[in-house]
């Protein structure tokens, strides 16, 4: 520890205690620091979901998803019966690899650990298709954050989808990297039906039910909502897709166990 | 060319009315913001929606102390650093001490706000570090030396061709109107820093306390960049961003997103709550949380916790017909423009002259007080502050001493009486071919310098009554 | 559009009148036409002498200690009326000036009170009406239009009416009563006219710029009547319209009532 981090932290000690004493004092004295109250600091002990929907099977709630997916510029499939998963990542990777005509697009995709994705023969299929699942293993080491920024598809699984809004929620954990989701221009998503949820606010009421929201929250140490690919309208409000984060991103949800 | 945000009020102002090409920028990206924001509240029960919001807010304002605390505690718990910052001067210190202690060389930034009040960039430049924008409007602002003129639009007064003009000279990018292909450009820009980078900076929107969580909405995804592939995450959040539970940020982050752009949900909503585990194959190491008060705690002491409440959202501004016809930079320098912005600003600033115009800029209309997703009211705030400049003798003493007459001739009704019969006498005095004056003297050629003024009627109100009054009278007795 | 029930508890009611000073010295047929609607309802018009201005220019300028002399003028000349039981209700034809009364008032009061202006405040609140509000909700004026419809009649909501009172199907119901149901849509609405009271003065040329936008709509709706709640935005909006030499006119909804259609 330097003269300068000893020297920020007690500077930092002293405006905690001037901070908190300031507002405490504020906070105490008779007249209301509000111009207008409405509630005095009370509030209701439940909020009402945003968003909300009738339908509640999960057919229903993958259709719901896909096409909340669809209208912020995703795209979705459902697997059929008797459709294998890896098969129609294959189909959208060959899509793929027309629309953007780049020979690595069509062999390695940027993954998570296969075994949290949940789909038994994954790597086998793949792999007997010339693509490889690379699973980055510190993204902070230089090759292995050079080979992961130069892959072009990445595929990962969910902690839940939401189907009101076509959202899907992402952790960090062991086998599961932010950068699958991230580096690359394409977004495969494996959407296990037995997770989609009404809306994001049930999947909390779950997660609060079970008593583990922190847990979820802490031991991922980031997770993220993500709702489509990445957009931007700060030029002139037009609408463009892509900037920073991925372009494309296609949900295919399945009926697990798979 | 961007108006001199440092010029007087009124030459800010006339600068802003008189350059079209931004008056059309602004009034073509306002209407669509707002019509945007009346799609979205309209398709939910937005009535209720702000009725939680508002209560989760000044719940957050009024246990701030306690609240903190929780933050603090769980943060902590988390593997945070956290750290306290009175003024912009002691959260500079901290950002530019850890960035010495890590040996940062290059910075990458997701739009802060708070990092604006604090001018964060050209502090850690000081120091030989090289800040780079990654939100597209705040980068296309940095590479042309601008100030933002909009808290979530920021770069909404240019149009395409100059970004393009500004993309050809600073990226070496082809000639062309297309956003995708100029967003193309800056997106392969800055992966590169993306990937380099060694420090990530990020603000905040909401501060979940019960879990030491730290939200951040993007569109780009650059706030998920800037908080995962850098060694070392800062986030900088302004006190008051702190909210006690998981439901209300996501509730919260949903009227955001309704209101500042229409959408259902950001394309990412990311929760941070601490560096990566031994077992994590990305994220940060080390997570700095710097959490501060910068002239936040001067706004509620004097008395002006509501507007404390602000998401953020920018709804007010996108539904003001006076930012409408001004912009952004017309505000002055400031990091908050619009409704909330002219309460803020001259709050936040020691010397309550600065922006003590900006109370005034407004004709009180209530559209800002409608939108706001907490139910800040927006014109009884700024009515107070011109209250406070009035009694701190701040205001144009002329307009001041007009006033003072104006009501004193007013209170009694033998001096109104005595008023009104002046003003008839000037009004036949000026002649009766017209009933209108096309031009006054001061302070009145304010008036006619655009516009006729109607003038005092020949009669007033009460004389024709008492008038016609005598006459039904005298019709009844002559019939009675 | 179905009109509300109307709230007649009282057979001949009888109302105190406030004008407005503007009212009162330039637009005096605007307190003439709201006269003689209440009278033509059987409503009898107390006009007390005393009164003179709400206070708005003072309470907006920032100094809410100047308007408390203006309030209490109003004050103690309307609600000593009510509380006798000479008048049961206060007409006010402006949106602003009933908005200062029954919501501003309170602020001012709050900053120095009294209990005198305390209970005096709480008198006049509730029995304090804008026109249309009067007309519309404890009338129930029914319009037939004695003349032939108006046609080219838009309207512009003045702000303190529309947003501070939410007051705005009772303007709307008279006037769609007035022009056969043939209202123009106004676009752009809602947007405020710029007039803003001393905002008018002191910020000039943007307020001369949001009346012209005004004007831009009207032109392109085809109005050639905007009807208005308020003087001041009347002022402000004429003002714009002779100086660019549009005929398109402002008329005070009294106004308009009055001269073209009564039951």
């Amino acid at each position: 520890m330097t003269l300068e981090t000893t020297d920020m932290q007690s500077l930092s000690r002293i405006a905690r205690k001037s901070i908190l004493d300031k507002l405490e004092k504020t906070l105490n004295r008779p007249q209301d620091p509000f111009k207008v109250s409405e509630t005095m600091g009370v509030r209701r002990p439940h909020l009402t979901p945003v968003t909300q929907v009738e339908e509640n099977s999960p057919e229903q709630l993958a259709i719901l998803f896909g096409e909340q997916l669809k209208a912020v510029s995703g795209s979705y499939h459902i697997v059929r019966e008797g459709e294998g998963v890896a098969d129609a990542v294959l189909r959208h990777i060959s899509q793929i690899h027309k629309y953007e005509n780049n020979p690595e697009c069509k062999n390695k995709i940027l993954s998570w650990n296969p075994d949290v994705l949940n789909v038994s023969d994954l790597s086998e299929t793949l792999e007997r298709n010339n693509v490889e699942l690379v699973v980055p293993n510190d993204l902070h080491e230089e090759t292995c954050r050079t080979e992961a920024s130069s892959i072009r598809v990445g595929i990962t699984g969910v902690e839940a989808a939401m189907a009101t809004t076509g959202t899907v929620s992402l952790g960090n954990g062991p086998g599961m990297n932010r950068a699958a989701s991230l580096l690359p221009l394409h977004h495969i998503l494996l959407v296990p039906q037995e997770r989609l949820y009404q809306n994001v606010e049930s999947w909390f009421e779950e997660l609060r039910k079970q008593k583990i929201i922190r847990e979820v929250l802490c031991d991922r140490s980031q997770l993220s909502l993500v709702t489509g690919p990445s957009k931007s309208a700060d030029i002139e409000l037009t609408l463009t897709l892509g900037v920073h984060g991925p372009r494309t991103v296609h949900a295919i949800i399945y009926r697990a166990p798979y | 060319m961007p108006i001199d945000i440092d010029a007087p009020y009124k030459s800010r102002i006339r600068e802003a009315l008189s350059d079209s090409n931004v008056r059309g920028a602004v009034n073509r990206a306002m209407s669509q913001l707002a019509d945007r924001r009346e799609k979205a509240v309209a398709a939910i029960d937005n009535d209720t929606m702000r009725d939680e919001a508002r209560e989760i807010r000044e719940h957050s304002i009024r246990n701030l102390p306690k609240l903190l605390r929780e933050l603090e505690v769980n943060l902590t718990r988390n593997g945070c650093k956290v750290h306290w910052a009175n003024t912009d001067i002691e959260a500079n210190h901290i950002v530019k001490t850890i960035a010495q202690t890590c040996g940062t060389k290059t910075a990458i930034k997701s739009k802060s706000m708070v990092t604006e009040e604090i001018h964060l960039n050209n502090s850690l430049q000081e120091i030989g570090v090289e800040v780079v924008e990654t939100d597209l409007g705040e980068y296309i602002i940095q590479l042309a030396n601008e100030p933002p003129s909009h808290i979530v639009a920021p770069v909404i007064h240019k149009r395409a061709e100059d970004i393009s003009k500004l993309f050809q000279k600073e990226l070496g990018m082809e000639p062309t109107l297309d956003p995708a292909i100029m967003c193309e450009a800056a997106r392969e820009e800055l992966r590169k820093y993306f990937l380099k980078a060694d420090m990530g900076i990020s603000g905040c929107n909401f501060a979940i306390a019960e879990t030491g969580t730290l939200c951040i909405i993007t569109n780009e995804g650059n706030g998920r960049m800037v908080s995962s592939l850098p060694p070392v995450h800062v986030i900088i959040a302004g006190i008051e961003k702190v909210v006690s539970r998981v439901e209300d940020a996501v509730l919260l982050w949903q009227a955001a997103t309704r209101n500042a752009t229409g959408q259902d949900a950001s394309v990412y909503f990311s929760m941070t709550s601490g560096p990566k585990k031994e077992d994590h194959a990305d994220g940060p190491k080390e997570v700095h949380v710097i959490l501060v008060d910068n002239a936040r705690t001067n706004v509620m002491e004097k008395g002006y916790a509501d507007a404390l409440m602000c998401i953020r959202c920018g709804a007010c501004m996108d539904v003001c017909p006076v930012y409408r016809e001004i912009g952004g930079h017309a505000y002055g320098r400031t990091a908050y423009p619009g409704p909330i912005g002219s309460i803020l600003t001259p709050l936040m600033n020691e010397n309550l002259n600065v922006g003590k115009d900006l109370p005034f800029a407004s004709s009180l209309c209530g559209a800002c007080r409608d939108a706001c997703p907490v139910k800040i009211d927006l014109p009884r705030l700024l009515l107070e502050l011109r209250n406070d400049l009035s009694k701190q003798k701040i205001t144009n003493p002329f307009q001041t001493f007009l006033v003072k007459s104006f009501t004193s001739l007013l209170k009694r009704p033998k001096r109104y009486l005595t008023m009104t019969k002046i003003a008839t006498l000037i009004s036949k005095l000026s002649g009766t071919k017209t009933n209108t004056f096309a031009s006054l003297p001061s302070p009145f050629n304010r008036w006619t310098r655009s516009r006729v003024l109607q003038k005092p009627s020949a009669k007033t109100f009460r004389e024709i009554r008492e008038e016609s009054h005598k006459q039904l009278k005298h019709k009844d007795q002559e019939m009675g | 559009m179905t009109p509300p029930k109307p709230n007649i508890d009282i057979p001949h009611p009888k109302v105190g009148l406030f004008v407005s000073c503007i009212v009162d010295v330039l637009y005096p047929k605007i307190g003439l036409a709201t006269e003689k609607l209440l009278v033509s309802q059987g409503v009898e018009v107390v006009f007390p002498q005393e009164q003179t201005c709400c206070g708005q220019p003072a309470f907006n300028a920032g100094q809410q200690k100047d308007s408390l002399a203006l309030a209490k003028n109003f004050l103690n000349t309307f609600a000593p009326m009510i509380e006798e039981g000479e008048i049961s209700s206060i007409v006010v034809p402006s949106g602003s000036c009933a908005a200062m009364i029954k919501h501003s008032y309170a602020v001012i009061i709050e900053k120095y009170p009294s209990e005198e202006l305390i209970r005096q405040h709480q008198v006049i609140e509730h029995n304090t009406y804008e026109l249309s509000e009067y007309l519309v909700e404890v009338l129930g004026v029914g319009i037939t239009p004695s003349h032939r419809p108006l046609e080219n009649v838009a309207y512009h909501p003045c702000c303190h009416l529309l947003r501070d009172l939410k007051i705005d199907q009772q303007p709307r119901h008279l006037l769609e009563k007035l022009t056969d149901n043939k209202l123009l849509s106004l676009p752009e609405a809602e947007t405020c006219c710029g007039f803003g009271g001393l905002f008018s003065l002191w910020n000039e040329e943007i307020s001369v710029e949001m009346g012209l936008r005004k004007v831009r709509n009207l032109k392109a709706c085809g109005a050639e009547i905007v009807a208005v709640s308020d003087a001041g935005c009347m002022a402000h909006l004429n003002g714009i319209l002779i100086k660019e030499g549009h005929p398109c006119r402002a008329i005070h909804i009294a106004e308009l009532i009055a001269d073209n259609g009564l039951d």
